[in-house]
Parts: structure tokens; sequence; C-alpha cells
């Protein structure tokens, strides 16, 4: 056990780290924030495999820290996040765990919307991207509920991209614009960036700001492309994603905030001298 | 942010209020008359109605008064506040977050001076991190050079579990710079591609942004070529072919009978602005009834850009000194491995090198 996890154990350390987290989040509030951010939830099964879990456990435990990013995540003001839950790849897992995997889905899907849990505190209205067409039945009907149920919320967005890719996406979005010209419902020649933007499943969404992949693996894994690729800070971070605490995305979320202060500092230096 | 001049708020209510003997000249001349029949008795009787109507306009004139100074008051208060909160808004914060009332904005600045402490401390952070990975790109550069010895890369690759066979290199056109300019761009552009045949790669794909290498095959072939010589020789010197997609032109144009290196040269149009030419064409014939729309599958979309753009790169090295991909075309870069030395800001053999093997110690499954 180390060092940390031991004064950890210490009756009031708990109840201490809770306050001086809320404290964090009210500095952190008063600057830049980012107004989207995007999550790749990596290492659960490294992590399991670690603490020798079985692998459905610690599919558990990243929804537990889950909770912990967003519950930050929304009191820091970040209007939407966006979790890579579920790649249509990984259909190609073994069957007892994808079938876990869609059980903790419909499961948390339905925890998550209860009376007093994080969408109701935070007014989140729940998105769920993705192709539905491979999505069991059941697992379904919990989305449709949970959509249904959180529309009316306006504070933030929540969207979890399951199953998902971005190549797909962005095939979607082609297909839908050339079916509405198959149609002579548009002109080919109007098709631009922002037309297949908004055919994406991200259309109401603010451009993304951050991307953060955990378990320090440094590629993508088509997740976010198209709105990854040009101005977004992308984070990998060395951590397992159980293990991803909401101190170390403060930082993160520190350092963005700084970057981005210093960046309005020049701006403003830079009209100012217009203005000479 | 020019402030707001500080005297425009309070120069409305200045006006009727300093100026009382401007507004009220009937009245000065009814206070003026009474004083002085007030001696003579004639005109007693009628001097209840006139003292009436006196009091009556002073306390008039008192009520308006005060009801001015209570509207300079409130407005003053207001407007400072408004002013407090117009130019105590700091720069990025959400105006949604800013509260009118003093107290709750003492709290905010409370916070956000905390915050402002917090953010000085990550500059210094930042500057000691910055010491540390400067140093240690020199000393990689130190350690691992490849002195124009094709051996010498051959043998810091030897050992790999595998090696990319394409790779794509985001590079940065710098004006007015040492080593900067159309020259520097394209010495860097040869310095890659003999790595790359040193280290076994097929296909490199120069991305730039701004896309001054496009056309420029033949200067860029003799700087390549040139380069080459110091490393291999002149009797081995292997053939490279450069392409540019989005002319469709290959340099030389006809093609030789082994290559060992091909260059594509892609710019931020041939990303993004790609997809949306493809969608074009496919609207346009799907228009004409020659298509149909469920065709359009990944697979079609991706077979399309493999063959008119680039393929995806097993390794893209980065070699700026932030992780941002600055606008690399985004349907490629799907299960690319993407490597940057933090803060470094040239274009090295060390950061190339350490880039192959990253990729070469990186396990991909993909989904699984």
């Amino acid at each position: 056990m180390s060092i940390g996890s031991w004064i950890r154990t210490f009756p009031l350390i708990q109840y201490l780290l809770v306050w001086a987290q809320d404290i964090f989040v009210s500095i952190l509030r008063t600057g830049p924030v980012p107004q989207h951010v995007a999550f790749v939830m990596d290492g659960n099964r490294r992590f399991a495999r670690r603490c020798k879990l079985e692998v459905r456990e610690g599919h558990s435990a990243g929804f537990e820290s889950l909770a912990h990013i967003l519950e930050m995540c929304y009191q820091v003001g970040i209007k939407t996040v966006t979790v890579y839950a579920f790649s249509i790849e990984n259909f190609k897992r073994p069957p007892v765990e994808v079938d876990a995997l869609m059980e903790i889905a419909r499961t948390k899907l339905l925890q998550i919307i209860h009376h007093g849990d994080l969408a109701d505190r935070f007014g989140i209205s729940i998105r769920v991207l993705g192709q539905r067409s491979m999505i069991p039945s059941d697992v379904l009907a919990a989305i449709d509920k949970a959509t249904e149920m959180t529309k009316h919320n306006t504070t933030a967005i929540l969207n979890i991209c399951f199953p998902y890719t971005s190549r797909d996406d962005i095939a979607t979005a082609m297909r839908d614009i050339v079916q509405q010209s198959e149609k002579h419902e548009l002109d080919p020649a109007t098709i631009d960036e922002y037309m297949l933007e908004q055919h994406m499943f991200t259309k109401d969404c603010p451009p993304l700001d951050i991307l953060v992949r955990t378990s320090g693996v440094e590629r993508l894994s088509d997740f976010m492309l198209w709105q990854s690729h040009q101005d977004c800070v992308v984070e990998f971070v060395d951590v397992l994603w159980p293990e991803f605490e909401p101190w170390r995305f403060g930082s993160l979320l520190l350092k963005w905030s700084r970057n981005k202060a210093v960046e309005y500092r020049k701006q403003e230096m830079e009209q100012d001298q217009k203005i000479l | 942010m020019p402030p707001p001049s500080p005297s425009f708020p309070l120069s409305p209510p200045l006006s009727p209020a300093f100026s009382p003997s401007a507004s009220p000249p009937p009245s000065s001349s009814a206070s003026s008359s009474p004083s002085s029949s007030s001696t003579s008795l004639a005109i007693k009787p009628r001097s209840p109605q006139i003292q009436r109507e006196i009091t009556m306009q002073k306390q008039q004139q008192k009520t308006q008064k005060q009801q001015q100074k209570r509207a300079r008051k409130m407005s003053l208060a207001g407007r400072v506040s408004d002013m407090l909160v117009s130019l105590l808004v700091p720069l990025g914060a959400r105006q949604s977050l800013m509260h009118t009332s003093l107290v709750q904005l003492a709290v905010f600045h409370f916070y956000h001076t905390i915050l402002i402490f917090l953010h000085i401390l990550v500059a210094v952070a930042t500057l000691a991190v910055r010491q540390y990975y400067t140093l240690k790109n020199n000393f990689m550069a130190f350690l691992y050079h490849h002195h124009r010895t094709p051996q010498l890369i051959a043998q810091d690759v030897q050992g790999l579990a595998k090696t990319p066979r394409t790779v794509a290199v985001v590079l940065t056109y710098r004006e007015s710079e040492e080593g900067g300019g159309i020259d520097g761009l394209l010495e860097q552009v040869a310095d890659v591609a003999s790595w790359s045949i040193g280290a076994g790669v097929k296909h490199l794909s120069v991305y730039e942004r701004t896309g001054q290498l496009l056309d420029l095959h033949e200067t860029a072939l003799a700087v390549i070529e040139r380069t080459l010589v110091t490393y291999y020789g002149d009797s081995r010197l292997p053939t490279v072919r450069l392409y540019t997609p989005r002319t469709k032109t290959y340099f030389p144009a006809e093609e030789p009978d082994k290559v060992d290196l091909d260059i594509s040269f892609v710019a931020k149009d041939d990303g993004r602005g790609f997809l949306v030419e493809l969608t074009r064409e496919y609207a346009e014939s799907a228009a004409r009834g020659d298509m149909d729309p469920e065709e359009i599958t990944v697979d079609l979309v991706d077979r399309t850009v493999v063959e008119r753009v680039i393929p995806e790169p097993d390794l893209v090295v980065i070699f700026g000194p932030k992780l941002v991909l600055d606008g690399f075309p985004p349907w490629q870069v799907r299960l690319s491995e993407i490597y940057y030395a933090r803060y470094n800001n040239s274009v090295t053999y060390n950061v190339f090198l350490r880039g192959i093997r990253r990729y070469a110690n990186c396990k991909i499954n993909v989904g699984r």
C-alpha cells in the first residue's frame, strides 16, 4: 500500500479531500472553461487484470470513475461531455464481455436518470451517438427512455458514443447529404464543411476543446477524428481509466485554462496595437 | 478593451441636479415677491394662500430634489456596479457566471485571484518541465545521430519488433527564421526522406498546412537527391518518386523500375476539403441517378481516400512542440500512432527514431 492510499484511510481525510475539491472547482469556474471535452475511457480491462478482478468488474470500476469525472465537469461548467463507451469494432470482443458491457450500459443508464442522480442534479440531457441498428432491443429501450426523460434539460449535454466510430460518423453524414441530393432537395454545389458537420452526430455541440485518452496509448482509435484534428488539445494520459482521478483531470483543466488566458491576453494586446 | 469613459455615467444626473437656478425660474420670482410683500400690510389677506402655494412649491422642489438625489445615488451605485461588473469580468469568464451583486462579485474575485496565482504556478512549473525536456531532447540528439551513415540508422532500428511501412510527418512552414522558408522546408523533407529510407519505410507523406510544397517537385527532388548522395554515395543512390495527390502529378512522370520511397505532399485542403469534395461528387452522381446513396459505406470512402489522397499512416510524427494535428487529414489518422517530442521545435533524427521505437512497442488491437 502506498503512502498516499494509507493517508487516505485516516478518518477526516476523505471529508477534507471532498471539501478541497469543491474549492478547487469554484476556483476553476472563474477562469476560461472548455465548452466541450471528450474522453476515451481506456484501460478498464488492464485495471481488472492488474487488480485480479473479473473483466466486468473492471468495467464497473470504469463507470464509477466516469461518474466522478462527469460530476467535476459539470460543476466546473463544461457544457458538453462526450465519452467513448463502445466502438463498432468492440463487437469483435468475446460475447461474454460484450453482453456484460451491454448490461452495464443498460443498468447505469437507467441509474443516472433516476430522480436526484447525475442527470437530475446538473440538468443533463443525455444523447446516445452511434449506429442504433446494432444495439440489442432491451438496451435500446433503456436508451430511448433515458433520452426521452432528459430531453428537456438544457444546462448540459452528455454524449454517449455507443456503438460509434468516427469514420462511420463521417460516412453516415455523407450518405445523408447524398440522399437529400438524390431527391433533389439540395444543390450539390452548396455542400461544404459546415453542411457535413451539421449532418454528424455532434451537430448541436460546441467545437471540441480537449480530448483525453487514458492508459498511455497514443492514438485516436477512430474517435472524434473530424472534431479533433484541428485546434483541439489532445491529451494522452498514462493512467488507466479507473484510476483517472478528478484531481488529475483538474490539473489538465488548469493547464488548459492558463494557456487560454495567455491566448486571450495576446489577442487583447494585438487589438490594442490595432487601435493605436 | 477600452474602458467606458467615467464621465459618461455621471453626466446625465448631474445636469438637472447641479443647476437648480436654471430649471425653476418661475418659482424664484414667486419666492422673491412674497419676501418683499411681507413688509407691506396691504396684501396681507392674500398671504395664507400665497404662503400655502409657496410651501407647496418649496415642498415640491424639495421632493423633486430628493428624488433627483436618490435617483442620482441609485443610478450612481447602479452604474458603478455595472461598470465594475463590465470592467472586472476577467477575460474568458462567462458573463452568465457574473453576478450583479457586489458581494457575489467579491467572492468571485477572491476565487479568481487564487486562479491567477495557480496560473503563475503552472507557468513556473512549465518552465521547469520545458528545461527538463529541452535537456532530454539535446541529450537524445547527442546519443542518437545519423552521421549521414545508413548503416547507423539500420543499426538503430535493428531488433525492433516491427517498423512502420507508411509514415507521415507534420512540418511547419516558418517565415523569416533561421532554417525557415521554402529552402529550410525542402532541407527538412530531404532529411526525413533519407532517414525513412534508412529505416525501411516505403511510403512517406509530408503534411504541411499551407501547401507550399505541393508543386515544387523538381526543386524538391534535386534537394533530396543532393542529400541522399551524402548518405549513400553516388553508386547506390536510392530512387525516390514524388507525388502530389491534389494535382495528380508524379515526378518523375514515368514510373521507374524500382522505387525505394514514395513521397506524397499533402496540405490542409486534402483533409476535410477532400471529404467535402467527395461528398459533392457523390451527390452530383446521385442527383443524375448514377448512384445509390446506400453504396456509400466506410469501405467505399476508405478505398477512395487511399487511392486519391494518402494511405493511413502507421506512424504520424509531429515535429512541433505541441500535440496538435494542425489539420492533418482526419480520415487517415484512425489508428495511426501519433508521436511528438515535448518542447521540441526542430526536425531532428532522434525525434524520428523515437517515433519509430514508440511504434515498435505499441500494440494495436482493433476493438479487441
